[in-house]
């Protein structure tokens, strides 16, 4: 026994928050090992000393009996006891080979809050928290079903993360849990701190800049990807939830679509599909017709667009280019910046983006609009890499438009849907239910049909396609 | 072949027509009317090059746009000459309206339809007009300073609600000059007053404009050239009969010394020709716009009566306009003949050689007309009756 705590003492380097007390009971001596740093010292007092002096017969059975503490774990390794020691156990040393790790964690975590990234007008109002088992509790309290099951993994050779990855089992395909199984174990770092590194290091990171996982603040989120035959994973203090595989859809798709009548949904939908069209397009499409196809341009327009340009002596695409950076900059500088400093970059942005731009003569009024509609129109995405894909294909389709015009622009898109339709994740192709067409699951993409008529999952995702059997009340 | 060898080969089909058609807005003057004459075996070439200002600033200096003038053998010969002048590319994609003059139509338009379908940089989707006057498009216009676009909806809205004129793009142009059945009928244009007022911005800082377009009849050709002008009346009868028209407004004498108005919103016509004899039915409807004469107009009768009487006055018109045309000009501009060709072509093989020597003068006319009076305004009866 002592050469264990000999040991553990050389490892640690006999650092002060691991507090090592020895306890005599009768014959017997134990040690009660803890990390104060971790632990929570009432319930190591009220629970542990107070129940090991009340104990007479100093058995690891009676132990085990009399011990106060509800949840406990027996343990035979030394690296289980480090692990246990580590995430806030206190250890009590019984006999060689015989320890029981007992749960006095300290509460580290905040309580359940509201989501800051997921804003939507209605719908649950809590999010996930760092705490993995609260997060997992979260989720269990939406899907009671016991086919809602949950593989825990521990990652990182410093930080032993634990990563739960979460399905229906019913309803995901196996091939695709195998899949992200495999690749689970197959990691092997010195540490996983953010969500994102898994997702990172799963996927294929170089083939395309579109996110193939959507990351979810709130429960409610992952609830309705598992139900569809998604798969969530979990890390441990990250209070994002990974959900794979994701596909260009879903990124159109709002919580609040859920609350709405489809018609009014299908109108939304439209409009994020325009956004998402405008966003891409309308720098490089600007650009096209004011240098090479002008003759597209209706007269009185070009007439006016003209007497703007006049005096700007820079090349449409410098132009666009040094607009879109100054609103990248500002938006980049916005999200750094604390809230209490953000005044000055709405100030600032004005000037930046606006008429004293123009009346420097370094812009012209109408790029101010072009670059405006294209800068709203990126920011209705909740999904931030998603936003930064867009933006890459955007400076690409403003290149092919500066070299070849329209042409060019239709070069780059064709490119641009070659790419996206190769693009697969777990089998699943980015652009479903688009192409392949999938009748089923295109009742819910760019119109949203009444709920009562969307019956189908994606056959991609599960081999469990009925979603819904609600008969039609109405004749 | 390797994949690597084609990608580059595909990369290079694609990327290698970079940059060819490069121009900078800056960089360019836009063209919105041309109009040309010949003087002495040489065409001169107007252009009108748009000088755009910011539309914020009230006080404008500057003129409008700017007139390029050049000389030369050949059309492109006289632009090119134009391009000394200019600092910019002259950008002519976006001509509007093309103005021949009636000098230089009297000639033969064939060179100028050569020139344009000829070249490639050209939109064939402007106007064409004959002018009567030189220099028309030189006149700042009020309202829309820009004489082209002023000229374009002028002609636009003429054909709406007039009837007078009609629009021909180049296109319709380049049709019926290549048509060998069928002759050109052409809108032309003039100008009221003084050209030299009307080159000065002044010209529409008075609410009563001095100098200003004025569109007139048809120019009507034989042969590509032209031969004369149609009155506006007669304008108006081709332009029912060519179903051009939905919107116009006819007047007649309803007794002696007073006039009705109907303003026709539909109208329909089409041409039949069997046995030697054209057969023109047209259907209209109306309203009654304006009555003079003092007749209950609550009455069926009366109202029938009236459309009886546009009818009878119409149909004479049309068929006096029409015999005023063959025989003035002998130029099928109607395109009776193609008409035959296209119904008849046995018996338009034995006619087309003497088209104009035996039958066209010929042909007997027959013009049915069926008006309906659909509405005769928010009185019932005429505002005369009831001073009585």
């Amino acid at each position: 026994m002592q050469t264990i705590i000999d040991k553990l003492k050389k490892d640690t380097n006999n650092q002060d928050p691991i507090v090592y007390r020895k306890k005599k009971i009768l014959f017997k001596t134990i040690y009660i090992i803890f990390n104060e740093t971790l632990i929570s010292s009432d319930s190591v007092s009220d629970f542990i000393v107070r129940s090991l002096n009340k104990l007479h017969i100093p058995t690891y059975r009676n132990i085990i009996n009399k011990i106060s503490n509800f949840k406990y774990k027996e343990i035979k390794t030394y690296e289980d006891l480090t692990y246990y020691l580590n995430s806030g156990f206190t250890i009590i040393l019984f006999d060689k080979n015989k320890y029981i790790a007992l749960e006095t964690r300290k509460d580290l975590s905040r309580g359940v809050t509201t989501p800051t990234t997921e804003n939507t007008p209605r719908g649950a109002l809590d999010s996930f928290t760092e705490n993995i088992e609260m997060n997992i509790g979260l989720i269990k309290r939406r899907i009671k079903s016991n086919d809602l099951w949950i593989k825990n993994y521990r990652i990182g050779k410093y930080t032993d993360t634990s990563v739960a990855l979460l399905y229906i089992n019913s309803i995901a395909k196996k091939d695709i849990v195998d899949q992200v199984d495999k690749l689970l174990k197959k990691i092997n770092i010195d540490g996983i701190i953010a969500s994102g590194t898994v997702r990172n290091l799963i996927e294929k990171e170089n083939k395309n800049a579109f996110p193939n996982t959507i990351s979810a603040e709130k429960p409610y989120t992952a609830s309705r990807y598992l139900l569809l035959g998604n798969i969530i994973i979990l890390v441990d203090n990250d209070p994002f939830a990974l959900i794979l595989p994701a596909t260009l859809n879903d990124n159109f798709i709002s919580e609040e679509d859920d609350y709405n009548k489809s018609i009014n949904v299908s109108f939304t939908r439209i409009v994020r599909y325009i956004s998402f069209i405008i966003t891409l397009l309308t720098p490089a499409i600007y650009i096209a017709l004011i240098t090479y196809n002008q003759e597209i341009i209706p007269v009185e327009l070009l007439i006016n667009i003209a007497a703007q340009r006049k005096n700007v002596p820079f090349s449409t695409f410098t132009e666009a280019l040094f607009m879109i950076i100054s609103f990248e900059i500002l938006r980049e500088s916005d999200l750094k910046i604390p809230s209490f400093a953000s005044s000055a970059i709405s100030i600032v942005g004005a000037l930046i983006l606006g008429e004293a731009a123009v009346s420097a003569g370094i812009v012209s009024p109408i790029m101010i609009i072009v670059i405006a509609i294209t800068a709203i129109s990126s920011l209705i995405f909740q999904e931030p890499e998603f936003t930064y894909a867009l933006r890459i294909y955007r400076f690409l389709f403003m290149v092919g438009a500066t070299l070849l015009g329209m042409y060019g622009v239709l070069l780059v898109g064709t490119l641009f849907l070659i790419n996206l339709s190769s693009y697969n994740f777990l089998g699943m192709p980015y652009l479903s239910p688009f192409t392949p067409p999938d009748k089923g699951r295109l009742k819910d993409s760019i119109i949203k049909l009444p709920t009562r008529k969307i019956r189908k999952r994606n056959p991609f995702l599960t081999n469990n396609i009925i979603k819904n059997k609600t008969e039609e009340p109405y004749e | 072949m390797n994949k690597k060898k084609l990608i580059i080969i595909i990369s290079l089909v694609l990327l290698l027509t970079g940059c060819y058609d490069y121009k900078e807005l800056n960089k360019i003057s836009i063209l919105s009317a041309t109009e040309i004459n010949k003087v002495d075996d040489e065409f001169i070439v107007s252009a009108q090059a748009i000088n755009p200002q910011a539309p914020d600033k009230t006080a404008n200096t500057q003129a409008p746009f700017i007139i390029y003038t050049g000389k030369g053998k050949t059309i492109q010969e006289a632009y090119r000459n134009i391009t000394d002048q200019s600092s910019k590319f002259l950008y002519s994609n976006h001509l509007q309206i093309l103005i021949i003059n009636e000098k230089l139509a009297k000639e033969d338009i064939g060179q100028i339809i050569d020139f344009y379908m000829r070249n490639p940089a050209i939109r064939t989707e402007f106007y064409v007009l004959i002018g009567k006057n030189d220099d028309i498009i030189n006149v700042i216009t009020p309202i829309n300073d820009i004489s082209s676009s002023s000229i374009k909806e002028g002609v636009q809205n003429n054909l709406k609600y007039l009837g007078t004129v009609n629009v021909t793009t180049f296109n319709e142009l380049t049709e019926m000059y290549l048509n060998p059945n069928v002759e050109i009928i052409l809108p032309s244009i003039n100008l009221i007053n003084d050209k030299e007022e009307g080159e000065n911005i002044e010209n529409v800082e008075n609410t009563k404009v001095k100098t200003i377009y004025k569109l007139e009849g048809f120019a009507i050709f034989k042969d590509n050239k032209l031969k004369g002008y149609l009155t506006e009346d007669q304008s108006k009868s081709y332009n029912i009969i060519q179903n051009k028209i939905d919107n116009t407004i006819i007047t007649y004498k309803c007794n002696k010394s007073k006039y009705m108005t109907l303003e026709i919103i539909n109208s329909k016509s089409s041409v039949d020709i069997k046995n030697n004899k054209i057969n023109i039915t047209i259907k209209m409807e109306g309203n009654l716009n304006e009555y003079q004469c003092d007749k209950d107009l609550n009455s069926n009768k009366v109202i029938d009566d009236i459309e009886k009487e546009f009818e009878k006055k119409l149909s004479k018109t049309i068929e006096d306009n029409i015999n005023e045309i063959r025989t003035t000009y002998n130029s099928d501009v109607f395109g009776f003949l193609d008409k035959i060709y296209k119904t008849d072509y046995q018996k338009y093989q034995e006619i087309k050689n003497n088209w104009y020597d035996l039958t066209y003068q010929n042909l007997k006319l027959s013009i049915k007309t069926d008006i309906s009076i659909i509405a005769k305004g928010n009185i019932m009866e005429a505002v005369n009756e009831k001073n009585k």
